[in-house]
């Protein structure tokens, strides 16, 4: 009996993910093409960029915050990496006087500026109590007015090669490596082990289990959670840059609503709003069940109207789930 | 809600300090605790309205089954 209801438990607490690979399967066979090589090339490029993003959320919801301001900070990292990316001889070049810069450069400028941003971020949140939600939010709106500054608004084109072959890419040629996938492979083991090996991860899970018993057993809050934005403000530069390649150009409305997309990724993966509780396998997991979902209703020729609906249902589903778990836990 | 002398709002008459009655919102809290009960119910009907957006929208789409 016990049995049986822990599996019944098992089900319902991931009833998201198998909700979506079992529509993912019913697309497949009604649609034999959504099993291709291509495809899944795809699936993977857009997970890669998705995954790092949500891995620099996580950090903020296992703390109990959120970060509003990850769209944002991607779009403008991504108008950034493009403007100092362009080809000498594109004739529309924002700054024709530069030259080529060092792609290692453009994307340390880039990581940099993003930091920043977390930085401040941390900062108001940590320092003055400023609620996560309106502190990210004020900066999501600050972060836009800087993009539309930086670029005039303009959309900025004719990206260098050497740049845009990071997304078209693949190791050994073969579709199914590309370079995206590596390097979302690469960070989140880097993340794994800072979350889990690390005093800094053990640290963060204190706080969002109890911060007030975290502060009192000696743990430096301020300093925790200040690092904790700075590494997402990092893992939003470097997803931007990726994004630059991958779009092939950028524009100001440039990771609109990847926010909420990561969260939803963190959430379905496993990451608890209530803090305390999340890890990078799941987060991986959430997310790339969250774009075989997109891509499905893609082939399935779903009204691009309505796929917004559902994903936001999609999103309320995940968080109902996790209340759910705590509920139980009570 | 409590009145200042510490007497508990029964929430039928308006409180005397913010003069509001009891809304409709502690009503069904009271009718509907937050239970896990509750919550799987919330999260089927949930997943029905899931699957039927889903549905109107491959329809809408013209996207065949």
């Amino acid at each position: 009996m016990k049995e049986k209801k822990s599996v019944g438990n098992f089900l319902l607490n991931n009833a998201m993910i198998i909700f979506m690979i079992g529509a993912a399967i019913v697309v497949g066979i009604l649609r034999p093409t959504f099993f291709s090589m291509y495809n899944f090339k795809n699936l993977i490029s857009n997970t890669a960029v998705r995954f790092i993003i949500a891995v620099g959320v996580s950090g903020c919801l296992i703390t109990k915050g959120t970060d509003l301001s990850a769209g944002r900070t991607v779009g403008l990292a991504a108008c950034i990496a493009a403007t100092f990316m362009q080809a000498s001889d594109y004739s529309a070049k924002v700054y024709p006087n530069i030259g080529e810069l060092p792609m290692l450069v453009v994307l340390l400028g880039v990581v940099l500026v993003s930091v920043l941003i977390g930085l401040l971020n941390g900062l108001v949140i940590s320092l003055l109590n400023v609620p996560p939600f309106i502190a990210t939010l004020g900066m999501q709106t600050v972060v836009y007015g800087a993009c539309l500054v930086f670029t005039g608004a303009q959309p900025i084109g004719g990206l260098r090669k050497d740049y845009t072959n990071i997304s078209n890419g693949s190791i050994f040629d073969i579709q199914l490596l590309p370079y995206l996938g590596l390097i979302a492979l690469v960070v989140g083991v880097i993340m794994w082990f800072v979350y889990n090996k690390t005093p800094h991860g053990k640290y963060m899970y204190a706080i969002g289990g109890n911060e007030n018993s975290a502060e009192v057993s000696g743990i430096n809050t301020v300093k925790t959670k200040l690092v904790i934005y700075m590494t997402a403000g990092l893992m939003y530069g470097v997803a931007g840059f990726l994004l630059g390649a991958k779009s092939g150009g950028a524009s100001v409305n440039m990771g609109m609503g990847y926010e909420l997309e990561a969260i939803a990724g963190c959430t379905i993966g496993g990451v608890s709003t209530n803090g305390g509780v999340g890890r990078i396998g799941g987060i991986l997991l959430g997310v790339l069940v969250f774009e075989l979902l997109k891509i499905a209703m893609q082939f399935m020729g779903v009204e691009t109207s309505y796929t917004y609906i559902v994903q936001g249902i999609v999103i309320i589903i995940a968080v109902a789930l996790d209340i759910r778990k705590y509920v139980a836990k009570r | 809600m409590e009145q200042q002398n510490g007497n508990q709002w029964d929430g039928k008459r308006p409180d005397p300090l913010t003069q509001t009655k009891e809304g409709w919102y502690e009503k069904l809290l009271k009718r509907v605790p937050l239970t896990v009960k509750s919550l799987n119910i919330i999260i089927i009907v949930l997943f029905v309205l899931l699957i039927a957006v889903l549905v109107i929208g491959t329809l809408k789409g013209k996207g065949t089954f």
